[in-house]
């Protein structure tokens, strides 16, 4: 097993830090005993921080939430005193979190409910339950993660609801939201999307994803900000000075590849406008990021050009 | 926001296929949470730039408390962050230029233009006094014109008068600006007897060029009326009111105030005291008993001068109207000069003089106008350059000349910083510059 080296290093990591960690995480309180503890910390370390030095993995062990790793796998160990903690801590909260991805009562609550289900374990497998707890790292916070849990389900349940609607909608208006799609991108010179490649691969990853972000999933810089954990102001520079080095390292690579200023500033040009309507075509066939209704994918794309006119 | 193009936006979302798999719930919370390591974060960042879907729960997963309180706490600090702040250093800077640059033209104001503006506001007034002078004293403007005193004798008298002026204190303001008024009058033109008069004593005799000084008052209350029309009015009776002692004859003085409205009265006399006082040394320091807003008040007399297609023109209402000047200058330049204004209408006309003829005969092409208040300089083509004590009444032809000979070509550019000190440029090249308001000329 390849694992094994990386399982010794974290191994000895551990035997010097898990008493300290078992101390920490108040796993007596809900009847977690040490061995079963390491267990789980070699599990999660081995996972993680495997590959790193002894240095990196002692300070990722040390930066785990301990505390309620312990009581998730407490939880899905079955702990009856770990689950009262549980549900006292967040059960609110999980119904809070639910209604305000879902926006709506009854949504909310099945998706709450549901997620319950899922956290106890309702599916037996060999015997034992397996709950949805038993994943749970310590990486983040258990609130975080359980609003995370919650976010993935309500996507994935939206796609699921959404291919099975999809064949409705495809026959009503697909067919005049779509024709036009295969033409528009055949049209746009080749060299415009290699350009545009080039420059885009060129940027650090984070700008993408503040790009494709702000343009093609219409987030507000707020959003985008605290997805980020940073200042919005940040974001807003960013983007300002993105869309403006973008503009002039395409026609660079334009130029690169042949084409005059004046080609260049046509190809570029051409397609500024509707700016509105290819936002929400991108959206409505992009499954994966269209989770919202259109009503909701206009709001952030008119608070996007009234914040670019102020 | 400013828009990327469209191309921009299709290929972030065409040309990214998501490759490894989603991160997991765990690495997705620490992520949002900040608390991955450097290399995992990036590794996130790479998917989330790919995968709208990870995005989408991201911004999802996000804590539900923070979102109002995070948008206010960041928004009022943004009013002292720098994209705003720096708009309000650039404006802070230009406040700072123009602030300094109005202080600036204000220094420049008080040690040059001081004595410009009140000499200015004599201007209308001696352009109206010789017909007047003919008009009530039955003396040809030919006359007078001849009998002008040179220089020399132009400068001494006015300061004794001046004196002479202030000791008719006992009575009003009014009384002393009118005696100073006396004496200003003919400073530039007027007949030489008049200061003869005054040095004697006998002051009640002072002739009735006072009388002219009444014009420019006249005229603002007339607000824009041909000056010829304004004269009429005058009567003789003020004459002998202006011309006598105001405490022997107060009376008339009282009459007098009647006829004219006190303020304008008072702008137009506090300019007759400066130029009394400024003309013996033109270039002397600002009077200190002068005030900015004097200089304010008599500025609305100034004349404006320009050059319109080689004429030279004059305005005494800040541009609106203009009339022609006719330069003409007696070959004997030193003594009797002549004033011929022409204007367009045509309605007055000009006294010309036989040996003038021949320079009516070829107009004068004039290229450049200089003045400081009455002290106007004209340059033309042919090395023309003319000078005017008076606002363009009278002119004497200059030409400058140095031992190494004198001045050639068209004249281009004129400048006078003050009175005294000009500069010439010329078509062929040629600066010539004076220090003593033409009397001697270098070239440079």
């Amino acid at each position: 097993m390849s694992s094994e080296n990386p399982n010794i290093a974290v191994q000895a990591v551990l035997n010097e830090l898990v008493a300290e960690l078992h101390a920490k995480a108040a796993c007596e309180k809900i009847g977690l005993t040490l061995q079963s503890f390491a267990d789980i910390l070699l599990d999660v370390g081995a996972k993680y921080a495997g590959s790193g030095s002894p240095g990196e993995i002692r300070t990722f062990f040390l930066s785990l939430r301990v505390d309620e790793l312990a009581l998730a796998r407490a939880c899905a160990a079955g702990i009856e005193a770990a689950w009262e903690i549980f549900l006292t801590r967040f059960r609110e909260k999980l119904y809070l979190s639910a209604l305000r991805i879902a926006r709506e009562d009854s949504a909310a609550r099945d998706l709450a409910d549901n997620l319950y289900a899922d956290l106890y374990g309702t599916s037996a497998r060999e015997g034992k339950r397996v709950s949805k707890l038993a994943s749970y790292t310590g990486r983040g916070s258990l609130e975080g993660w359980l609003r995370t849990v919650l976010a993935q389900e309500y996507v994935n349940r939206y796609r699921r609801t959404r291919r099975l609607v999809s064949l409705d909608e495809e026959s009503e208006e697909g067919v005049q939201f779509r024709a036009p799609e295969p033409s528009a991108t055949a049209a746009v010179d080749s060299r415009l999307a290699q350009a545009t490649d080039e420059v885009l691969a060129l940027l650090p990853a984070e700008d993408r994803a503040v790009l494709s972000a702000y343009y093609l999933d219409g987030r507000t810089l707020a959003e985008i900000a605290r997805m980020l954990g940073v200042h919005e102001s940040t974001i807003s520079r960013k983007i300002d000075k993105l869309a403006k080095s973008l503009r002039k390292q395409i026609m660079a690579s334009l130029s690169r590849r042949g084409m005059s200023r004046r080609q260049a500033e046509e190809a570029l040009e051409v397609d500024v406008r509707d700016l509105q309507v290819d936002i929400r075509r991108s959206l409505t066939q992009e499954s994966s990021s269209a989770a919202f209704s259109e009503k909701r994918v206009e709001a952030p794309v008119r608070e996007g050009v009234r914040e670019g006119e102020g | 926001m400013p828009n990327v193009p469209k191309i921009v936006r299709e290929r972030l979302r065409v040309a990214n296929p998501v490759q490894a798999e989603h991160p997991n719930p765990n690495v997705l919370t620490a992520f949002a949470e900040s608390s991955l390591s450097q290399r995992e974060r990036a590794d996130v960042l790479e998917h989330l730039s790919r995968c709208g879907e990870c995005r989408e729960i991201l911004v999802l997963a996000l804590p539900a408390s923070e979102p109002v309180q995070v948008v206010t706490d960041k928004r009022s600090p943004s009013w002292l962050a720098w994209p705003t702040m720096r708009w309000a250093f650039a404006s802070a800077g230009v406040l700072a230029i123009a602030l300094f640059g109005f202080l600036q033209y204000g220094r420049h104001n008080a040690s040059t233009m001081m004595a410009k503006k009140e000499a200015d506001a004599t201007v209308e007034a001696r352009n109206e006094q010789p017909p007047q002078i003919g008009q009530d004293y039955g003396k040809s403007t030919e006359e007078q014109t001849l009998q002008s005193p040179d220089k020399p004798k132009r400068k001494a008298p006015p300061l004794e008068m001046d004196k002479r002026a202030t000791a008719f204190a006992p009575n009003a303001e009014l009384a002393k600006d009118f005696s100073n008024r006396t004496i200003a009058g003919p400073l530039a033109h007027g007949p030489r007897q008049i200061y003869q008069q005054q040095q004697s004593g006998n002051v009640q005799q002072v002739p009735a060029t006072v009388l002219a000084l009444n014009a420019p008052e006249m005229k603002q209350q007339a607000s824009g009326g041909k000056a010829a029309d304004l004269r009429p009015p005058v009567s003789d009776e003020s004459v002998q009111v202006l011309a006598s002692k105001p405490d022997v004859n107060s009376q008339a003085l009282d009459s007098v105030v009647a006829k004219n409205q006190v303020s304008s009265e008072r702008s137009a006399a506090d300019s007759e005291v400066s130029r009394a006082k400024s003309a013996p040394a033109p270039a002397g320091p600002p009077v200190g008993s002068l005030s900015n807003a004097r200089s304010l008040q008599t500025a609305a007399a100034t004349p404006g001068w320009t050059i319109n297609a080689g004429r030279l023109q004059r305005s005494f209402d800040q541009g609106t109207t203009w009339q022609d000047v006719k330069v003409i200058s007696s070959p004997d330049s030193g003594g009797g000069l002549e004033l011929a204004v022409a204007e367009r209408n045509g309605l007055k006309d000009s006294v010309k003089r036989n040996n003038n003829k021949k320079e009516q005969s070829t107009p004068l092409v004039f290229r450049a106008v200089a003045a400081n208040g009455p002290d106007v300089w004209a340059g033309g083509a042919g090395a023309a350059l003319y000078h005017s004590f008076d606002a363009g009444a009278h002119w004497s032809r200059v030409v400058p000349s140095s031992p190494n000979g004198s001045l050639t070509g068209d004249i281009l550019k004129l400048e006078f910083r003050d009175p005294q000190n000009g500069t010439i440029a010329t078509s062929t090249g040629e600066v010539w510059s004076t220090r003593d308001n033409g009397q001697t000329w270098q070239k440079q």
